[in-house]
């Protein structure tokens, strides 16, 4: 275990150079050298010669990279052209917000898309099967920025049960004050006891999950209706059956849980694609995350900003593969014996 | 069925948070009053401001003395200073300063602390600070007493009530510096201190109980500014009741907001035009004929009737109609495709290179459009324009430097305090580095002629007005520009709100004037 | 992602248009896809013909118009006629499609059969790196290239490709070094056949077919990710027509008058859909083995 532990990280840790490889390479072929960002519109040749020199762009290329390295290993990812903060630190003020919508929206997912899939396996050619299908057809073909729209023209527009954007009402959040000691809204008002509060962020953050929850809701659907379906067919399911036990406790007890593992990485690769879905979404909703922010970045030229959320995005993503890859290994045992 | 029970109450529990917080309720609060501001307040410091701040500077710091609306009997009303004189050479501004005002943090307002605040505006050499620039000194002979020497003379009167660089800030808070505002701080003796800022979201203003000014029954105890970038989120706010006012209306929104129940809209004079200006260095619009041409393809009456939807009227040259100093002799543009196609060929210009680049903010409805419809006109003369939407900040810098300047640039310009010079001067004067002389133009005549005039708008206004209408001419024969509209500020707010004057010298709303109907 | 390890192309083809048709009988799904494609493909290349208005003419005396008989999708904040607009639109996705997945293929298939054919270092070396495009969530990677290159139509194709092009090494690699362990592949080479050779007339033609049913399969993809990042303000721009654009104009409209982004977002919607269900169609076809449920 302790082996596959460390091969797994220590692949990890390669591939989060290469990473970094990339976006050093992005970062050199920005418009707008450094060089310039530096010193504005009209530098001398002196001034030019200076900065290159104080920036390390006389030294060889690699030896660039391993300063780039070790800036980013050390927390500096420099400073945002556009907040005039460190990129490290507005990262981590706006992750939060990010994680608000995005782990909400998976949970509702597997919720809902895995007892879809289910029910539709087992009621093969059934309507709802045939329902949950054609879900799952449409659903893969319809654009993020599209499925926000429509649920803030229905939900918004047409029934005005939910806020169009932001994260919370404006009197709620000067009138019901808590400390933001996780900076996640929901828990953070939770704590405090400021009840108004709690139930204002949720109703802020609805549209966003549900706009995350039904882009991701299809591709989750289907991949479970064809595991339970293989899983049906499998030979000791078709023996259990045989022994006459109720199908009901067959299909949740045994097929189900043959589909686990595979609903694992379903889950794992689900929080990735919200990971890149956040980006649109929270720049319909106008939600002060990790999306709105690099898209807000590269709208106003911020490369450090863009280049910061990047990596930063990127690595998390590899943590949540990994993190599925190490569960996958311990929960199924012939993976171990190998 | 277990699951789908489940699913039930979530929705049901979903149903329920959003009744209980239906999305009305806040603006239908008496005395909180909501506005929708599209920019996150960036300098908090008064002394380094030079934007949209002004929103909150103008409601938590205050003037000398306040610029009446056109039209008023007087120009001037009184602010912080009860009376002003000027001497005889029109070289000395003596100010009579208001007793007993106090600042937020219970520092006394004296003429030292003016003294200090108009300092420090003028060392710190940011944001308006230019408009003392011709300031000798100044002096606090006694607590009540301010006087200002310049160097030559001056409209110090017009500069005091300049809505930047002109407020008055609390000595102690001013010691702690401008990253100390930075953080959401203020301390001025408007009627209104700042109570909570959430960055990117709202800052709140909470009433001043000891405002000199005192406090009607109706009056607004707390104003929220939020910040909504997207103005069709800020439209859909103000309908809901969300919001009482927005800063953005789009002109084509103002007829179906008005007919909206509970909201007005309306169109209030301002000093404020829109240009595209056209790069006078930068290949091919160096060239005079095709510049000339392309002021000639622009099509003046769709852009101010339909786009703007009659919000406006078609530009005369560089400085508003409204603005004193107006050349009346320049005449409205109209568009004339046959004669730009002509300038076109006598230009010189070859075929391949008649090919432009158009910058403008891209959140702004009015010019998305108006450049499109350019675009979509010039392709008809054989001009080919690539559009090239920005934010603010980033197409301002690319157009500073010339070799990524744009040959056409969206600017919308209004003057830090009543003077023609303001656009004469701050968008076509010769400028090393350049800072808003974006269309890079640098004729010695011109500038001799904008520097002389604002050396007499003091002593001798008729020469001043002379030498600025010959100013405008040069700008308009020289194609410098495609100045196409000056503007009508478009309000909208909810009907119920009472007390708005317009003033075209303040971009802002003084919350403590208004209230709330029943 | 469907990664295939399929080595059946060949078994395929002898038979493939009598399979195609008897299949196509039996999958409906499939031949719809088709035909709406073909729907789309047709006013791509007729669009001339086929629009009724001049897709940029500017008509303010129409503005904000709803749908009707002279505007089957209304007209928008500049009079413009959306369903010219979306005709014309056809022709900009379903060339980001063909060229991103060109150009991910032209990537993708050479280090791929790289990769699979040499095996040992080369390949662990090939897949270290494809693998680190892989390490970003969706649309990520593409809108940090394209912030590097420059926002525009032609560097968000260049970005997708860059960002795509892994899954098809993963793919031929994976069924080149299946093929790889043929005897006749070894024949040929104790024949004296050269690499270069047996990878372009052996290895190749055998491991495309996995990577066309992918490529099918990722086409709607590609659609919808240069249309997000059009949405976002770093894709396409005026006067190039593109539907995502065409969303983003109608942010500000979209709410009072819903015809401004449901044009444009159907024609999303409608293509991508027949897109993946060719891919589906596809696979099932030519590709049993990868078949969902």
């Amino acid at each position: 275990m302790l082996r596959y532990v460390a091969q797994r990280l220590g692949l990890m840790v390669g591939t989060l150079v290469g990473v970094m490889i990339i976006t050093f390479v992005l970062s050199r072929i920005l418009p707008g050298s450094p060089v310039e960002m530096m010193l504005g519109a009209k530098p001398t040749q002196e001034q030019i010669d200076a900065a290159r020199i104080e920036l390390g762009l006389d030294r060889p290329l690699y030896e660039q990279f391993f300063r780039y390295l070790g800036d980013l290993l050390n927390g500096d990812f420099g400073i945002s052209l556009r907040t005039s903060q460190p990129v490290i630190d507005d990262l981590f003020e706006r992750m939060t917000a990010t994680v608000e919508i995005t782990t909400p929206a998976v949970f509702l997912v597997v919720l809902i898309g895995v007892p879809l899939g289910v029910l539709s396996a087992v009621r093969r050619n059934s309507l709802l099967d045939h329902a949950a299908r054609g879900l799952s057809i449409a659903g893969v073909a319809l654009p993020l920025f599209l499925i926000a729209m429509l649920l803030q023209m229905l939900f918004y527009g047409a029934l005005g049960w939910f806020p169009l954007q932001g994260r919370m009402e404006s009197n709620i959040l000067l009138d019901y004050p808590f400390d933001r000691v996780t900076g996640f809204y929901l828990i953070d008002s939770l704590l405090a006891g400021q009840w108004p509060a709690f139930f204002s962020a949720l109703h802020h953050a609805a549209l966003p999950i549900f706009s995350l929850t039904l882009a991701s809701l299809a591709v989750v659907t289907r991949i479970t209706r064809s595991t339970m379906t293989e899983a049906l067919n499998e030979e000791f399911v078709r023996t259990v059956t045989a022994y006459g036990l109720p199908k009901r406790s067959i299909y949740f007890r045994y097929a189900l849980k043959a589909t686990l593992i595979p609903m694992l990485t379903v889950v794992g690769l689900t929080y990735g694609y919200m990971l890149g879905g956040s980006i649109v979404v929270e720049y319909v909703f106008d939600w002060p995350g990790l999306g709105g922010y690099v898209v807000g970045s590269i709208l106003k030229s911020d490369f450090p900003a863009v280049m910061g959320v990047t990596i930063f995005l990127a690595t998390a993503y590899l943590a949540i593969n990994l993190i599925v890859d190490l569960l996958y290994f311990a929960v199924d045992p012939r993976l171990r014996a190998q | 069925m277990q699951i789908s029970g489940s699913l039930r109450n979530l929705a049901g529990a979903f149903m329920v948070a959003s009744l209980a917080f239906s999305t009305a309720g806040l603006a239908e609060e008496k005395k909180s009053a909501t506005y929708a501001m599209y920019t996150e307040i960036k300098d908090w410091d008064p002394a380094v401001a030079f934007s949209t701040e002004v929103i909150m500077l103008a409601n938590v710091y205050e003037l000398l003395l306040y610029y009446n609306p056109p039209g008023s009997e007087q120009q001037f009303r009184p602010g912080l200073a009860t009376a002003w004189t000027v001497s005889e050479d029109g070289l000395t501004w003596t100010f009579t300063l208001r007793e007993g005002v106090s600042f937020h943090d219970g520092e006394p307002f004296n003429a030292a602390a003016a003294k200090a605040s108009l300092d420090r505006t003028r060392s710190l050499g940011k944001g308006a600070s230019f408009i003392w620039a011709s300031v000798e000194e100044i002096s606090a002979p006694d607590d009540t007493t301010l006087v200002i020497k310049t160097k030559t003379p001056q409209p110090i009167d017009l500069i005091a009530s300049a809505q930047y660089a002109a407020y008055m800030v609390s000595p102690k808070a001013a010691e702690k510096g401008t990253a100390w505002f930075n953080e959401g701080n203020a301390a001025g003796t408007g009627p209104y201190r700042v109570r909570q800022w959430v960055k990117g979201q709202q800052v709140v203003l909470e009433k001043f109980p000891e405002y000199w000014g005192g406090w009607g029954e109706d009056s607004f105890e707390r104003v929220f500014l939020k910040t909504v970038t997207e103005n069709a989120t800020q439209v859909q706010m103000l309908k809901s009741g969300e919001a009482d006012l927005i800063s953005l209306v789009p002109a084509d929104a103002m007829e179906s907001l008005n007919a909206e129940e509970g909201i007005t809209t309306a169109l209030l004079s301002s000093w404020m035009n829109s240009m595209y200006l056209i790069n006078v260095a930068k290949a091919p619009t160096d060239n005079l004929k095709f510049r000339q041409a392309l002021t000639l393809i622009w099509d003046y009456e769709s852009v101010v009737n339909d786009i703007y939807a009659g919000s406006a009227t078609v530009a005369r040259g560089p400085v508003p109609a409204s603005m004193w100093g107006h050349n009346p002799k320049i005449e409205a543009p109209k568009q004339n495709l046959e004669r730009a196609r002509q300038l076109i060929e006598e230009s010189g210009v070859p075929e391949a290179q008649r090919k432009v680049t158009m910058a403008f903010i891209g959140t702004s409805e009015e010019y998305k459009n108006s450049a499109l419809l350019f675009q979509a006109l010039a392709a008809e003369v054989g001009v080919e324009v690539e559009l090239l939407p920005g934010e603010w900040t980033v197409i301002w810098d690319k157009a500073k430097n010339q070799e990524t300047a744009p040959n056409l640039q969206s600017m919308t310009w209004w003057p830090t305090y009543a003077t023609p010079s303001d656009w004469l001067i701050g968008l076509f004067r010769s400028e090393d580095p350049t800072l808003f002389n974006l269309s890079h133009y640098a004729n010695p005549a011109y500038d001799k002629l904008v520097d002389e005039g604002v050396s007499l708008e003091g002593s001798d206004r008729d020469q001043a007005i002379a030498d600025y209408g010959k100013a405008q001419e040069m700008l308009v024969e020289g194609a410098t520009a495609i100045f196409y509209a000056d503007i009508m500020t478009r309000t909208a707010r909810r009907s119920n709100l009472q007390g708005l004057v317009a003033n075209p010298a303040y971009a802002t709303v003084f919350f403590h004037q208004l209230s709330r109907a029943d | 992602m469907s990664s295939s390890e399929g080595q059946l192309a060949a078994l395929v083809r002898p038979s493939l248009s009598l399979r195609l048709r008897a299949f196509a009988g039996a999958n409906t799904l499939f031949v719809v896809g088709i035909v709406i494609f073909a729907l789309i493909l047709l006013a791509a290349v007729f669009a001339p013909w086929i629009a009724p208005y001049e897709p940029t003419a500017i008509n303010f005396k129409d503005k904000l118009v709803g749908p009707s008989f002279s505007h089957l999708f209304g007209t928008d904040a500049l009079g413009r006629d959306i369903f010219s607009q979306v005709v014309y639109g056809a022709r900009t996705s379903l060339m980001v499609g063909f060229i991103v997945t060109g150009l991910a293929l032209a990537i993708g298939v050479p280090i791929g059969l790289l990769a699979g054919y040499f095996g040992g270092k080369i390949d662990t070396a090939l897949m270290r790196i494809s693998d680190v495009f892989l390490a970003f969530p969706p649309l990520l990677l593409p809108i940090a290239i394209t912030a590097a290159l420059g926002a525009g139509l032609v560097n968000v194709m260049i970005a997708l490709a860059i960002s795509w092009f892994p899954w098809y090494a993963r793919i031929v690699r994976g069924s080149v070094m299946s093929i790889r362990q043929e005897l006749y592949i070894d024949a040929a080479r104790a024949m004296g056949v050269g690499h270069l050779r047996i990878m372009l007339h052996h290895a190749l033609p055998n491991s495309m077919t996995p990577a066309i049913v992918q490529g099918s399969m990722d086409f709607g993809y590609t659609i919808l990710a240069a249309a997000s990042l059009s949405f976002i303000g770093i894709g396409a721009r005026p006067p190039t027509i593109e539907w995502g654009l065409m969303v983003a104009l109608s942010r500000s409209k979209f709410l009072d008058y819903w015809w401004t982004a449901a044009g444009p977002g159907l024609a999303i919607f409608l293509t991508v859909m027949a897109v993946n269900l060719i891919g589906d169609g596809l696979r099932d076809l030519l590709d049993p083995k990868q078949k969902a449920g």
